[in-house]
């Protein structure tokens, strides 16, 4: 492989590299797993797999696929989705490397997956869009991550017995102690 | 990154099925194939992370047979580059999305930065899928035409061509814009 020869190409504001949903890799190895390609150490690799994913180069995007993997762990019976949206402001503690903060991030959301209670985990990026219709043409303008609680950085969905236990699970959630602010909402099916 | 890394980490999972090892190998190899089944499924996520899946399953079943005459990222592209193409057979998505079905506003096109990349991925997603392959894989993720030539069962020279055209369709379909 080679260095991209031309820098002043614009598709160098394509990143080859793109982060990968969390739930990717827990997928992945399910399936290594039951055709017996693989012989589970979870706990002690999913530690470790945070640590590792955290050097990775992260280019986070704004995409929630959506698509729960279909070989998914047990998940517990009846109970809600709830959304977690997780924002954060001038306030929130830039101090922390932000490879450390994914690295604590997946684990948690690794500990939520184990037990079946995680659907969507996705950082999202600061740059966003958002389209208006206005007039007879569809406008695109910036600013699709900020709000008046702060600055849309992420999204999990969970799924919980109760608001209770929503509300324990989000009091865990590792933005907290940097200062962020995590919004509950619960999922109406339709 | 270096392949003794990747040797001893092929080999723990080949001796042993060690998770860890697996995990690291993936943490290590998955940025790079996300980005490039992202690329060639024209900014799909569903169909990356299923081309993803499928190609480190295969990958993983036929990791013995692996001889160490690539980079291991190399041959794991090479999965990913064959899935994609087995989806995009499947779901006949062989024509390309033309532009004018983008979503924006013409009168936007001239912003900058995220706009310019969300008008940069579009015009990428919207060419032809072979263009599209040959492009991703040189320009975006840095392979010499002799790799591309070997993960699309092509000729290096036809993969140079190949480029030259993607690149003017590339720019065909930006169109003249402001400021260089």
């Amino acid at each position: 492989m080679v260095e991209h020869p031309d820098t002043n190409d614009p598709l160098r504001a394509l990143e080859g590299e793109v982060e990968p949903p969390v739930l990717l890799e827990a997928r992945v190895r399910r399936t290594l797993r039951a055709r017996r390609l693989l012989r589970g150490r979870p706990w002690a690799t999913r530690r470790r797999l945070a640590a590792i994913a955290a050097a990775a180069v992260i280019f986070a995007v704004g995409y929630a696929a959506g698509r729960a993997p279909s070989d998914a762990g047990p998940r517990p019976e009846g109970g809600t989705r709830y959304a977690l949206f997780l924002y954060e402001d001038a306030t929130f503690d830039t101090s922390v490397p932000e490879a450390e903060l994914v690295a604590e991030y997946s684990a948690w959301a690794a500990e939520l997956d184990e037990r079946g209670q995680l659907e969507v985990g996705e950082k999202l990026a600061v740059e966003g869009v958002v389209l208006q219709r206005r007039a007879d043409s569809v406008v695109a303008g910036q600013g699709a991550a900020a709000s008046e609680i702060g600055m849309l950085s992420g999204l999990f969905v969970i799924r919980a017995l109760s608001e209770a236990e929503a509300l324990r699970i989000a009091r865990t959630c590792p933005h907290l102690k940097y200062g962020g602010r995590v919004a509950v909402r619960a999922i109406v099916e339709t | 990154m270096t392949e003794t890394d990747d040797r001893a980490l092929v080999n723990a999972v080949l001796a042993r099925g060690d998770e860890g090892a697996f995990s690291a190998l993936y943490a290590r190899h998955t940025p790079a194939l996300y980005g490039l089944a992202l690329r060639l499924t024209g900014g799909d996520h569903a169909d990356a992370q299923d081309v993803v899946h499928d190609a480190w399953v295969r990958a993983a079943e036929r990791l013995g047979e692996f001889e160490w005459r690539s980079a291991l990222r190399t041959w794991l592209s090479g999965f990913v580059v064959r899935r994609w193409r087995e989806l995009a057979r499947a779901r006949r998505r062989a024509a390309s999305v033309p532009l004018a079905d983008a979503p924006v506003g013409v009168e936007d096109r001239k912003r900058q930065g995220t706009f310019d990349r969300v008008l940069l991925e579009q015009a990428v997603a919207g060419l032809a899928p072979g263009y599209r392959e040959v492009l991703v894989l040189h320009d975006v993720h840095g392979y010499t035409h002799e790799e591309i030539g070997a993960l699309l069962g092509i000729e290096a020279g036809t993969s140079k061509s190949q480029l030259a055209r993607a690149r003017s369709a590339l720019r065909a379909a930006l169109g003249p814009r402001e400021g260089g």
